[in-house]
């Protein structure tokens, strides 16, 4: 089976922006967004894997290569337009094989072994009833070939979705079936990146198996589940749940509860629940809720 | 945390006083979510929850020295509405207080003077 998997951020709106870096390499649960996408689908991706990325973020591939070179990765560069438009550009790799398409950077795990088993030409995979706030244009879906998806795309306009490119297989006759994901974590705003965060902590994905034993070496009190990077640095503070905390950030006689906490950044005197903080961020004083983005200074 | 994993984390955090201002406020906060589920407890949750707000009371000074260092309970009750009821924010305020009769016999018997 071939993926693809696109990448280019045209569903996010351009503020709150949370952090320089491109949405697939932010941090959760101890680990990229993109990264948590790639270990749940890995028994599937098996095949041609084609990322459609935005040129302007080409980190995320040399990301990709680095961390997951066992990988048949192919990039393709989408600089604009819809889930429709990325889908035609990679057209060249679209012939017998059956194809899955994950758009909208959605961290799903469903039974993906039963695709191919359910006697339909296309699945889609729905968000559980307990997904939070599903969007319409994060989509993952399965495409018994290539070609079905190549004719669907010559059908519909450039300004497609993937839903309307299944509508329109499935005015055509196409058997069209449904499976419920597992998990469904979206990650376009802060909310649904915190809950992301919190389920894949909650999970055990990520979260650091001797946090407890930590804090007690070093003196601080944790909270479980979270993930805390071994360069990181704690001192009379109360950290979790969830909470992940990155290389390099400090956290000095606070509370942090429910937040991520990016690398390098320094947190002191404050109570946080429900923060993003940002890369070198520097947080003082008394806060409660907090959006912190790269750089940024807060004193309460 | 539910609220029998916030009374067994309330009965820990009172027997370590020797923790940061920050874990001690951590205490206080989780107190508070304790109070919130207090209709549910049942007798014996009750009863540890009693046993350790005892403690608290007994090394309310401790407590209160630490977190002193790092927050102003006054200032923290004006600015969060803590009710009176909530009893656990006013460690500054207990500590002023005049030991009880209890406290003051006990005191008496170990400061009396031993036959030579």
């Amino acid at each position: 089976m071939k993926t693809i998997i696109l990448l280019a951020d045209q569903a996010l709106p351009p503020r709150p922006s949370i952090w320089d870096r491109p949405r697939p390499l932010w941090n959760v649960a101890g680990k990229t967004i993109i990264g948590h996408l790639l270990d749940l689908l890995r028994d599937e991706l098996t095949g041609d894997v084609i990322f459609v990325f935005d040129p302007a973020k080409s980190t995320v591939n040399t990301w990709i290569q680095d961390n997951y070179p066992q990988l048949a990765a192919h990039f393709v560069p989408q600089s604009a337009g819809e889930q429709a438009q990325a889908l035609a550009l990679c057209q060249d790799f679209l012939d017998d094989e059956a194809v899955l398409v994950v758009a909208d950077l959605v961290v799903v795990e469903a039974a993906f072994d039963k695709l191919g088993k359910m006697g339909a030409g296309v699945v889609r995979v729905t968000p559980p009833d307990t997904a939070v706030s599903p969007t319409s244009s994060a989509a993952v879906t399965w495409f018994t070939n290539g070609r079905l998806l190549q004719s669907a795309l010559q059908s519909t306009g450039p300004s497609a979705t993937l839903q309307d490119v299944y509508q329109e297989l499935q005015n055509g006759g196409t058997a069209v079936a449904a499976l419920p994901a597992q998990l469904w974590l979206e990650t376009h705003t802060p909310d649904a990146l915190l809950h992301a965060n919190q389920r894949l902590l909650g999970l055990g994905y990520g979260a650091t198996a001797d946090a407890i034993e930590r804090s007690y070496v070093e003196d601080f009190t944790v909270l479980p589940p979270v993930f805390i990077d071994e360069e990181a640095y704690i001192e009379a503070a109360v950290v979790g749940p969830y909470v992940s905390v990155y290389a390099g950030a400090v956290i000095k006689s606070a509370i942090v509860r429910h937040s991520i906490i990016a690398a390098d950044a320094h947190l002191e005197n404050c109570i946080l629940d429900g923060a993003l903080v940002g890369e070198r961020a520097k947080i003082t004083g008394s806060v409660s809720k907090l959006l912190v983005g790269d750089d940024a200074t807060e004193i309460g | 945390m539910n609220y029998k994993e916030q009374i067994a984390a309330y009965e820990a955090d009172v027997q370590s006083p020797n923790v940061s201002g920050m874990e001690h406020l951590n205490m206080l906060m989780n107190r508070s979510e304790i109070a919130k589920s207090e209709a549910h407890l049942t007798d014996q949750e009750r009863q540890r929850l009693l046993e350790a707000d005892k403690l608290l009371l007994q090394k309310a000074n401790l407590f209160f020295q630490t977190i002193s260092e790092i927050a102003d309970l006054a200032a923290w009750r004006r600015d969060e509405n803590v009710p009176v009821s909530h009893w656990w924010w006013y460690l500054d305020v207990i500590t002023q207080m005049p030991p009880t009769n209890e406290k003051r016999a006990r005191a008496g018997q170990q400061n009396m003077p031993t036959a030579h």
